[in-house]
């Protein structure tokens, strides 16, 4: 078998999406290959779980990397994902990605009529961040610092919960990849929340 | 032959004791790695290095030979190995080691996997292809949609990931584990990448592959897009189409027939990609496809109309006949047939809103010229279909087009002026040349600030220039470019960007003409071939050799003649883009998709301020 010469975006990426083809609390309704049939955001419906299109994204529009969602704690989080935290840390990038999801989130609230997002449009929203890591996970003092510089981004929107940022690093060892989720409330009471996220996402 | 006797001879070692297994009753074996009996055999320009050794079987009586064989070049670099044997199974592959270098190889091409269950059953080596694709996503969907197929043909499959993330599946038949596919999603991010898949993907991308390792070669490639078939989409990818036919590798392109334009209205796809699918079939003597999905009702939906069925049903044949030991286009004939009659008959009914002519009509509407591409596809064309190829969709001379459609071809005043461009336009009305369509649109205009500093990048490439004999003098200015109503700059000379002229003489005159210093320069092209002219209006620095215009290059050459019995010469034209980006600061050709394209598919490039450059020749003129 071949091995991984080096961790990118997609590999990141994809080692958490894996995650959800059991996982069945959390369900991914986009993600963001280069190409194919995968361009347009995809939900089951809540009242016959027949699935349908809930938004296409247009040819030049920027897109997040993941939307999931879960009915149950009736959230939604929208994944900014790189190869390295250092890269998310990127100014221009962070607030092309803050932009993407209080976009989204917007568009999102305002599917109530779309048959297969009724029910969903008044889900909380949360920013959360991929990144990639490899041998040696990042320190809290740096993954702290990547929550704090996009919750000042999405800190005044008020489509976005931004009491709480989901941070999800793909750990590549010894061949093997690993995914860990982490939060960080700014509220001081969506601790509870912030563990059922982490709980129902890693399980 | 040379003889040796231990774990090395001297090229190649094995680096681990072997662990075998009797096939008839189960005995295992631990065969020290030094008691091997080795020879060394030149066989051509391959060396064969043959480890072996041999026991009775305790268990059962049985003699048992096992060898590993492995194949090296004369500079002692691994090739490939084979370790199958008649009545024992590896337990686990042999480790080989190139003695010469430091680190252990463990099958470069070979490689031994993590976690594979029962990967030798009953004598019969379970096989393994690889998906290497550009997306975990596309890999993952081949493989599904095989799978599926497959099922039909009586197998099943059960999937799971290795090292917990490597999409993996093993394809069963009457309890017997026969294949196995891995997906390696992202091209570049995988070590080591095979030599082949290296040499496909210089040519562009396609999104998924099929690699046999055992035999490092390619089973087909596929490019699939969900991209809104408009403008250039579909086109954009046709580098990549040339890549797999120059290669000999079986290509399909999966592309929406039917798009949603930005402008709320529906599309259809454009006939180029089918057509040079077509013409390279027919000069590669390989399958080379286009199949559509969606419907006019349905559009860009991947699951309408026959593309999807078709694809999938095709790989999944390859699949099985690559399983059963089978040349892997075996029993193909009537599917690629069916496949090739789609196009045409797409070809057909779309070319009226494209071109006003399109060669051989009649030929496209005749069942047998499907079943005689596809007899070419396979290298089993006839002498009669010979006849054919000299005449379907061969773009002919001036006086071959419908005298109807020359008349009302004239040359039209262009958006913006350009010397050589104001020169093609008067041929066209001289007859010198003709063109596609009196129809062509323009460009898009761009802002003032983009244009402007796009021409201030160009200055700044042109002034990197060598000095040129007689001097070539930039002087493109924003003045040149005129305003739209709203503001913005048309960069469109003419609207035409094909011209298809019955003598190079005639051309070069034009060319000459334009630009005075290219006078006695241009000599490598007879006088009375024909040539096929491609303008590119684009200003922005960079994209000469990027998208769409490497791909668009590449369907037009194949279409107007490249390769047509009668060739065609093929000029590119490129009235705003300097020349100094073709090369590297070394002086050298710069290596990337688009300069290996126009090497092959280009006699001249001709640049602003009439700077012309032979990339065969790695020369300025």
């Amino acid at each position: 078998m071949r091995t991984i010469n080096r961790l990118n975006e997609e590999i990141a990426r994809w080692a958490f999406e894996i995650i959800y083809k059991t996982n069945t609390s959390w369900k991914i309704v986009f993600t963001n290959p280069t190409a194919g049939p995968w361009k347009t955001i995809k939900a089951p419906s809540k009242i016959n779980g027949v699935e349908g299109e809930v938004y296409r994204f247009i040819l030049e529009e920027d897109r997040p990397d993941i939307v999931m969602f879960n009915d149950d704690l009736e959230t939604v989080i929208i994944i900014e994902a790189k190869d390295s935290l250092e890269k998310l840390l990127d100014r221009a990038q962070a607030i092309k990605s803050a932009a993407v999801v209080v976009k989204l989130a917007n568009i999102l609230r305002a599917k109530g009529t779309n048959a297969y997002w009724r029910g969903r449009e008044n889900y909380k929203v949360i920013l959360g961040l991929l990144w990639g890591s490899t041998d040696y996970p990042e320190n809290d003092i740096e993954k702290r610092r990547l929550y704090d510089y996009y919750h000042n981004l999405v800190k005044d929107e008020e489509v976005v919960f931004s009491d709480l940022i989901i941070g999800v690093e793909t750990l590549y060892r010894s061949g093997n990849l690993q995914c860990e989720a982490f939060y960080k409330d700014y509220s001081g009471d969506a601790s509870t929340l912030g563990e059922h996220i982490i709980e129902t996402l890693m399980e | 032959m040379q003889f040796y006797d231990g774990c090395s001879d001297g090229t190649f070692e094995m680096a681990e004791d072997w662990l075998v297994e009797c096939i008839l009753c189960g005995q295992q074996y631990r065969i020290d790695r030094r008691s091997l009996n080795i020879s060394v055999m030149e066989q051509g320009d391959v060396f064969e290095h043959y480890f072996w050794t041999e026991l009775t079987c305790k268990g059962c009586g049985e003699k048992l030979f096992i060898r590993t064989k492995v194949y090296g070049d004369k500079n002692g670099d691994f090739i490939r190995e084979d370790h199958e044997c008649d009545d024992v199974d590896f337990i686990r592959p042999p480790d080989i080691r190139t003695v010469n270098q430091a680190g252990l190889q463990n099958n470069r091409e070979r490689p031994i996997r993590a976690h594979v269950r029962n990967p030798h059953i009953g004598g019969r080596r379970m096989r393994e292809i690889e998906i290497w694709a550009d997306s975990f996503h596309e890999g993952v969907w081949c493989c599904d949609n095989i799978c599926a197929y497959l099922e039909s043909l009586g197998y099943s499959f059960e999937s799971d990931y290795l090292n917990g993330f490597i999409p993996h599946y093993v394809v069963e038949k009457e309890g017997e584990q026969l294949l196995e596919l891995i997906v390696y999603g992202s091209y570049k991010s995988w070590n080591p990448m095979p030599s082949k898949i290296k040499e496909l993907i210089g040519w562009g991308k396609p999104d998924f592959v099929a690699y046999d390792a055992q035999d490092n070669r390619i089973l087909f490639a596929v490019e699939e897009t969900a991209a809104t078939p408009t403008g250039n989409q579909a086109m954009q990818r046709c580098e990549r189409q040339y890549g797999s036919a120059h290669l000999r590798i079986p290509y399909w392109y999966f592309v929406s027939e039917y798009g949603e334009h930005v402008d709320g209205g529906v599309r259809r796809d454009n006939i180029w990609p089918s057509i040079a699918a077509i013409k390279l079939t027919l000069i590669k003597k390989t399958p080379c496809l286009v199949l559509h999905y969606s419907d006019i009702d349905n559009v860009e939906d991947y699951n309408s109309g026959n593309g999807l069925g078709l694809l999938f049903s095709s790989l999944s044949h390859i699949i099985d006949n690559y399983v059963c030991g089978r040349a892997a286009l075996d029993d193909t004939e009537e599917l690629l047939a069916r496949q090739y009659q789609e196009m045409l008959l797409f070809i057909s009914s779309q070319w009226e809103n494209v071109i006003d002519f399109i060669p051989s009509e009649r030929l496209l509407h005749q069942d047998e010229t499907a079943k005689a591409i596809a007899r070419y596809a396979l290298g089993d064309e006839t002498p009669e279909d010979e006849r054919l190829k000299a005449e379907v969709l061969v773009w002919p001379l001036t006086t071959g087009v419908p005298s109807n459609v020359l008349r009302q071809q004239q040359g039209r005043s262009l958006i913006k002026y350009d010397a050589l461009a104001a020169l093609l336009e008067r041929d066209i009305t001289l007859n010198k040349c003709y063109i596609l369509s009196n129809n062509a649109g323009s460009g898009k205009p761009t802002t003032r600030d983009k244009i402007s500093g796009w021409i201030n990048d160009q200055a700044a490439l042109f002034a990197s220039s060598a000095p040129l004999n007689p001097p070539a003098v930039f002087t493109m200015k924003i003045e040149d470019f005129p305003e739209t109503d709203n503001g913005n700059i048309h960069v469109t000379t003419s609207k035409n960007i094909v011209y298809l002229y019955d003598r190079w003489a005639d051309l070069k005159e034009a060319i000459e003409e334009a630009y005075p210093r290219l006078r006695g320069k241009l000599n490598d092209i007879p006088d009375e071939k024909p040539v096929f002219m491609y303008v590119s209006n684009s200003l922005k620095p960079g994209r000469l050799f990027g998208d769409p215009f490497t791909g668009q290059l590449s369907a037009y050459s194949t279409c107007f003649g490249k390769f047509d019995t009668r060739d065609r010469a093929v000029i590119a034209y490129f009235p705003h883009q300097v020349h100094t980006q073709a090369f590297g600061r070394n002086g050298r050709v710069t290596r990337n998709k688009g300069t290996t394209l126009y090497t092959e598919l280009t006699d001249y490039l001709i640049f602003n301020a009439g700077v012309a450059v032979s990339l065969k020749n790695e020369e300025v003129l």
